[in-house]
């Protein structure tokens, strides 16, 4: 197995941090789309040619956001786009016919955004911010967004907020070192942390920064500053849905494979997930069938070094196709 | 009025000198900088460390390196006086792997509650990122013991993140640059 540059999308003029794959492209003959958002204020859309296979930018979605745009999400039907941005808004876009229009702006953080994610319906969106806290967002009619929570439990700023891919369960990490798991429990906007991953629990030892989830939905994978991956299990989720919530474990740490920082992991559906780090590479990990009782559950496949030319600061493996792109990184 | 916030911090030389004087602190920011640093300073019921020792410029050696390692043009943020001057920085305290491309700063601050500590951290930063090609990584820490936040000042200093976001902040990117202006007399 081998990991190829299939091609170096230039455009950014400053650090690219995060980009998203849009879900409802890449199959029935439309073509693969995703977005990149970048240090220089701007999203960009790039979308790749279905014959020739090449990529290009089709949209720069600029004079929004007044610094960094930190984090950027599809929504499920791939129709919005939302943008956070160290200027301490969210902007929601619309595709009107090609254009991309900002039909919404959420303010209400104290600074930095730093992570937006939707939830598997597409009903609601989560963001965090430096300023500790994670807001959860419901979606109305006319691309009207309403605040139903702001949730106070880390300790210092909040890196990423993720939904699990099935259940309206969402997960922070934070610089605060511990993982925070969200739940509403009464079914009447009362979200409430039911679980804290930390040290007591075999969590990581310093700023947490992403984490994702295979398929199923019962493993988690977090990355950190600790230099250690660490994989994360749940009973099975249908249980959970009808009774309650069912709490995650430490399943293994992976350490001694990353030299400095990891701020990117990513879970493709067929199983592998993807590390990026600071060192400049990118690893793959896969289950391993053959460890001992006790030992790490998942072996190093490959390492890509000097996958980028500086940290790698983001990793995602596109929608529905096996083995096609994951990445992305800083550029100039 | 909320001071002067450092990576995502309000650091307390600001936080400490604007609440008693919220007047001052208004024309503080209203003054050209070389001013404002200086009444800044001037603010903090003295200086944090109003007799510092100063240190003699040590001869430099001729290093293989490049020339972007030497930081003995830094200005310290609270006295007219280099990094270097004042021992905050050395020479031997900066490590170099060419082969690996890799440096590491570790900085003493003059005392032990130094709320400065993280604006010099991120000054050498700022110094090390215009003036090194970006293939290098780059580690700065405060020098173990030297300082009594050193866990929390070095998990700020090396959190890109933070930074990126600190170097946003046109106020304090005006202190840096002026920390970091060739001449400061």
């Amino acid at each position: 197995m081998e990991l190829k540059e299939i091609q170096r999308l230039e455009g950014h003029t400053d650090r690219v941090w995060s980009l998203d794959w849009n879900p409802a492209t890449g199959h029935a003959g439309i073509p693969l789309v995703f977005a990149s958002c970048s240090g220089d204020k701007t999203v960009r859309i790039w979308e790749q040619n279905l014959s020739s296979g090449l990529w290009a930018c089709k949209a720069v979605l600029e004079e929004t956001h007044t610094r960094t745009v930190r984090s950027c999400a599809w929504s499920p039907s791939g129709k919005l786009l939302a943008t956070g941005s160290f200027d301490a808004t969210t902007a929601i876009w619309e595709n009107v016919g090609g254009d991309f229009e900002c039909v919404s702006t959420l303010e209400g953080h104290e600074n930095e955004v730093k992570s937006v994610c939707w939830n598997a319906s597409g009903t609601l969106l989560a963001t965090c911010s430096r300023d500790k806290s994670v807001w959860i967002w419901e979606v109305l009619p006319g691309n009207e967004f309403e605040c139903v929570s702001v949730l106070q439990g880390h300790a210092q700023d909040v890196k990423m907020v993720k939904w699990h891919p099935t259940d309206d369960i969402l997960f922070s990490c934070s610089y605060d070192n511990n993982i925070k798991v969200w739940a509403d429990e009464g079914d009447s906007d009362d979200w409430q942390c039911v679980q804290t991953l930390g040290v007591p629990n075999n969590g990581h030892t310093s700023t947490v920064w992403a984490l994702s989830f295979n398929a199923s939905g019962d493993r988690m994978v977090s990355c950190s500053d600790d230099l250690t991956v660490k994989v994360w299990g749940t009973e099975n989720t249908e249980i959970q849905s009808g009774g309650g919530f069912a709490p995650w474990k430490h399943l293994c740490t992976l350490t001694g494979y990353h030299d400095r920082t990891i701020f990117s992991v990513h879970w493709s559906r067929e199983g592998i997930f993807a590390s990026g780090a600071a060192d400049d590479a990118i690893r793959l990990f896969v289950d391993d069938n053959e460890s001992q009782v006790g030992g790490p559950l998942y072996k190093l496949l490959l390492k890509k070094e000097k996958a980028h030319d500086m940290d790698v600061n983001f990793v995602q493996w596109s929608p529905g196709v096996r083995f096609s792109d994951a990445t992305l990184m800083e550029t100039h | 009025m909320r001071g002067v916030r450092i990576r995502g911090k309000t650091v307390v030389i600001g936080y400490d000198l604007m609440k008693p004087c919220a007047l001052l602190s208004l024309l503080v920011l209203l003054l050209p900088l070389p001013s404002k640093l200086q009444l800044l300073a001037k603010m903090v019921s003295g200086l944090i460390n109003a007799n510092p020792i100063i240190y003699e410029k040590k001869e430099r050696r001729t290093r293989t390196a490049p020339t972007a390692f030497q930081d003995e043009d830094i200005k310290d943020p609270e006295h007219p006086y280099s990094l270097e001057e004042l021992k905050v920085i050395t020479e031997e305290a900066v490590e170099v792997d060419d082969q690996r491309n890799y440096v590491r700063i570790t900085f003493t601050p003059t005392v032990e509650h130094c709320s400065m500590a993280t604006i010099i951290g991120l000054c050498l930063r700022v110094k090390l990122m215009r003036s090194l090609p970006s293939r290098y990584k780059v580690d700065i820490r405060v020098a173990p013991g030297s300082h009594a936040t050193e866990a929390a000042v070095n998990k700020q200093l090396n959190d890109k993140e933070r930074v990126a976001a600190a170097l946003e902040n046109p106020n304090l990117l005006d202190m840096v640059d002026e920390c970091l202006a060739p001449s400061y007399y």
